[in-house]
């Protein structure tokens, strides 16, 4: 166990985002203040609820946030370069050469009155110095290395002719053909059936390690982030409350929201007994609770959490925002070792 | 009953052959359970229809039920799970009347939900069964108030309450489902999506049914939430002790609130049994396949899984033989010849499968 963090291998780094968006009824501050990194090679997940800024942030690191949104406070760094400090024609180098981003639904993001073949070349000739012949058979190895069968063919189909898992196999090649460093997966498989979901993770999986990508999975389901993920950043009222290996962290969870959202899931081992719940409801965005975001649903909440809690480092490569953790992570072992 | 169906595209297969005493699949879970719904030999397809100016032509059929056998018995929840496009909604909808069955009945107790025989019997099938969706949103007039819509109901079928009464069975379901009698004076886009799923689950307990259509309930909503309406589903359903037919394609979730599970692939039902038996030993692969496809959080399991090839064929051309063939992992050529039918394999579980499996199937090696 090591208690300072390795700074040698990140390859992107959130520091103190605050990205704001201008609404009728005021200023959503959807991230507060969020903090977090991606190694090289590593497949980190981003979890919470709904609303809790995960596609937010994705939008952030590629600045494509919606007109009446901006980025207004902090750091994204990248290898080193603070993405939020480049022009925006630097920028356009960076999305998808760079980092490449996969939505949640594929329909709308293929356009339907071209083949796949044109919006795969498209791409792959903007960003890559090849002919129209290279593009299309880069383009094609891509797609049999995403198991698309008979890909020769096939490319020269419309999106309509492919099913939901399909066109997101699709989605992973093109994504894939510019050979990315870091690949942003906004909930890819959400709108996917569990057989085909578990391909299109499968394959995910297989490329990041083949390729060598970093992986920034964002998802609210806590079965494919265990499966798929080797860190977890959880992510409540925009901002990260703890972060840890996967493993470990759902094995022995500290913030108590961590701990709440781990028991309310059926699990599939767990009896038919009451699930847990969290009270209250998730907070709103343009007059947030003030200091810790969660303290008028936490049960441990006291008057010091009327403060912003610190991000603490607390060894086993783990870190957690809130000022109880040890005392109830003390509490809590007591109880299991009783039972 | 003509006016239930509103599809143009509704089909009827004309009955050829006389009725054959039918053997029903699965069996009550307790013994003095009662069957409450019963589905016969049901099909309901959809034709493909090209139209020019004069004539339309049918180019085929889409067989999203295509021969169900179903008992649903007293008190009862029995989840009903399988992929997209599967006609877990299309099956539902037809139980409750909303679409009309191109061939086989269904039946509430003595009467043919599809065929009442005079008034009275329709509007006591309309009571008895009641339907809760998804997103309630869209099924919850935005310009009314929470209360005028829990009333209309018993407008319709207790015209002997004052309002008073009416009002004070308003308050009360109101708090039964965990909401305040001052929620019954909002409008629906004034409640988060688990109030609204509250406004859902009251609108169809109003009326004390005796068996619920509950299509995919939780799966608009956040996990911490979910976990609430399933609690005030489990208690509703024993305080009132409905039979509810729970669809929905998360598994842990129908695990956790049924007490039998009706797995359907393409039309069919392929396996049916008591919630442990089916999860805790499968016998049909698609069965296998879907609980190995589960990401599961536990960390101190790890999941065996087995990757189903391909996608799922279309409910137009379906394959010879098994329907499952094409993605099988123990496919044999007799597969693709014979439709294999439900059958009892062990215990009370029945399953439509030539090669059924008979071990249990090992999915999770503790860590
Ligand atoms: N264009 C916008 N204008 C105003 N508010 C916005 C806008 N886009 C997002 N928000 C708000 O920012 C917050 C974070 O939204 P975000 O889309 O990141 O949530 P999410 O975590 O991705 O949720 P989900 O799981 O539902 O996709 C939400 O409260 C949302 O309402
Ligand atoms: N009114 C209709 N006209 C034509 N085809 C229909 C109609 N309703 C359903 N279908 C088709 O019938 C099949 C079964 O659909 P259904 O909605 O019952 O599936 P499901 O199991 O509920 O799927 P999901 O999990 O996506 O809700 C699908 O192929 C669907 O496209
Ligand atoms: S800081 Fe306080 S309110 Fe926030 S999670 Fe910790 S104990 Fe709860
Ligand atoms: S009948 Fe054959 S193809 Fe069908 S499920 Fe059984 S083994 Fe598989
Ligand atoms: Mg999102
Ligand atoms: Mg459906």
């Amino acid at each position: 166990m090591s208690d300072v963090e390795d700074e040698s291998n990140k390859l992107l780094e959130v520091v103190n985002l605050y990205t704001y968006f201008r609404t009728e009824s005021g200023i959503v501050k959807a991230l507060d203040g969020v903090t977090f990194d991606v190694r090289k090679n590593e497949a980190v997940a981003i979890v919470g609820e709904s609303g809790c800024g995960k596609t937010v942030t994705a939008q952030s690191i590629l600045r494509i946030l919606p007109k009446n949104g901006e980025s207004v406070e902090g750091e994204i760094n990248y290898m080193g370069v603070d993405l939020l400090k480049l022009t925006s024609k630097q920028m356009r180098t960076v999305r998808g050469k760079e980092i490449a981003l996969l939505f949640q639904d594929p329909l709308s993001a293929l356009n339907p009155v071209f083949t796949i073949a044109r919006q795969m070349t498209d791409v792959i000739s903007l960003h890559r110095q090849v002919d129209v012949e290279e593009a299309r058979q880069i383009a094609i190895d891509m797609m049999n290395r995403v198991g698309i069968p008979e890909a020769e063919t096939r490319i020269d189909d419309y999106p309509h002719q492919y099913s939901g898992g399909m066109r997101q196999r699709i989605l992973i090649a093109r994504a894939l053909s510019l050979e990315p460093t870091l690949l942003l997966a906004d909930e890819p498989t959400t709108a996917l059936d569990v057989t085909i979901q578990a391909q299109v993770l499968d394959i995910i999986r297989s490329m990041q390690k083949d390729m060598g990508l970093s992986l920034m999975l964002i998802t609210h389901d806590l079965g494919v982030v265990r499966e798929t993920t080797d860190r977890v950043h959880i992510f409540y009222g925009g901002r990260v409350v703890e972060s840890g290996p996967t493993a470990n962290l759902f094995l022995n969870p500290k913030h108590p929201y961590t701990i709440a959202l781990l028991e309310s899931i059926p699990s599939f081992k767990k009896g038919k007994g009451k699930l847990a719940t969290i009270p209250g409801v998730v907070p709103q965005l343009i007059n947030p609770p003030i200091g810790c975001r969660f303290h008028p649903r936490c049960v441990y909440a006291t008057d010091i959490c009327k403060t912003r809690p610190p991000i603490e480092f607390i060894g086993d490569d783990r870190k957690i925002a809130c000022f109880h953790w040890k005392e109830i992570d003390e509490q809590r072992m007591k109880n299991k070792g009783s039972k | 009953m003509e006016d239930t169906d509103s599809s143009s595209n509704n089909h009827v297969i004309e009955e050829s052959v006389s009725e054959i005493e039918e053997v029903f699949p699965g069996s009550p879970t307790s013994a003095n359970a009662e069957v409450v719904i019963e589905v016969r030999n049901l099909r309901k397809y959809f034709s493909i229809q090209s139209k020019s100016l004069l004539f339309t032509k049918t180019l085929g059929y889409i067989k999203a039920v295509d021969g169900i056998d179903l008992q649903l018995f007293s008190g009862e929840v029995l989840g009903l799970v399988g992929e997209s496009g599967c006609g877990k909604s299309t099956l539902s909808k037809t139980i409750v009347g909303l679409e009309k069955p191109s061939l086989g009945q269904v039946w509430y107790r003595d009467a043919n939900i599809h065929q009442p025989i005079d008034k009275v019997e329709r509007l006591q099938i309309r009571r008895n069964i009641q339907m809760v969706f998804q997103d309630p949103y869209t099924s919850l007039n935005p310009r009314r108030l929470i209360k005028d819509t829990l009333e209309e109901p018993l407008l319709i079928h207790h015209p002997e309450m004052t309002k008073e009464d009416r009002l004070g069975a308003v308050y009360k379901i109101l708090q039964q489902v965990g909401l305040e009698s001052y929620h019954g004076y909002r409008y629906p886009h004034e409640f988060s999506g688990g109030q609204r799923q509250r406004v859902g689950l009251a609108r169809a307990l109003i009326m004390n049914p005796e068996v619920i259509l509950a299509d995919e309930p939780v799966s608009a909503l956040d996990v911490s939430v979910q976990a609430s309406i399933l609690n005030l589903m489990q208690d509703l359903q024993s305080e009132f002790n409905v039979a509810i037919i729970f669809i929905a394609h998360d598994l842990s979730v129908v695990k956790h609130v049924s007490n039998r599970v009706a797995v359907m692939y393409l039309g069919r039902i392929v396996e049916i049994g008591p919630t442990e038996e089916v999860f805790d030993r499968p016998s049909h692969p698609y069965t296998v396949s879907l609980i190995s496809a589960i990401p599961f959080a536990d960390p101190t399991v790890k999941k065996r899984k087995v990757i189903l090839e391909g996608d799922v064929p279309s409910p137009v051309n379906l394959p010879p033989g098994c329907r499952f063939s094409s993605r099988c992992y123990k496919v044999q050529d007799r597969c693709k010849e014979e439709d294999p039918i439900l059958e009892l394999k062990r215990g009370n579980t029945w399953s439509a499968c030539l090669f059924p499996e008979d071990e249990p199937v090992l999915f999770f090696e503790e860590r």
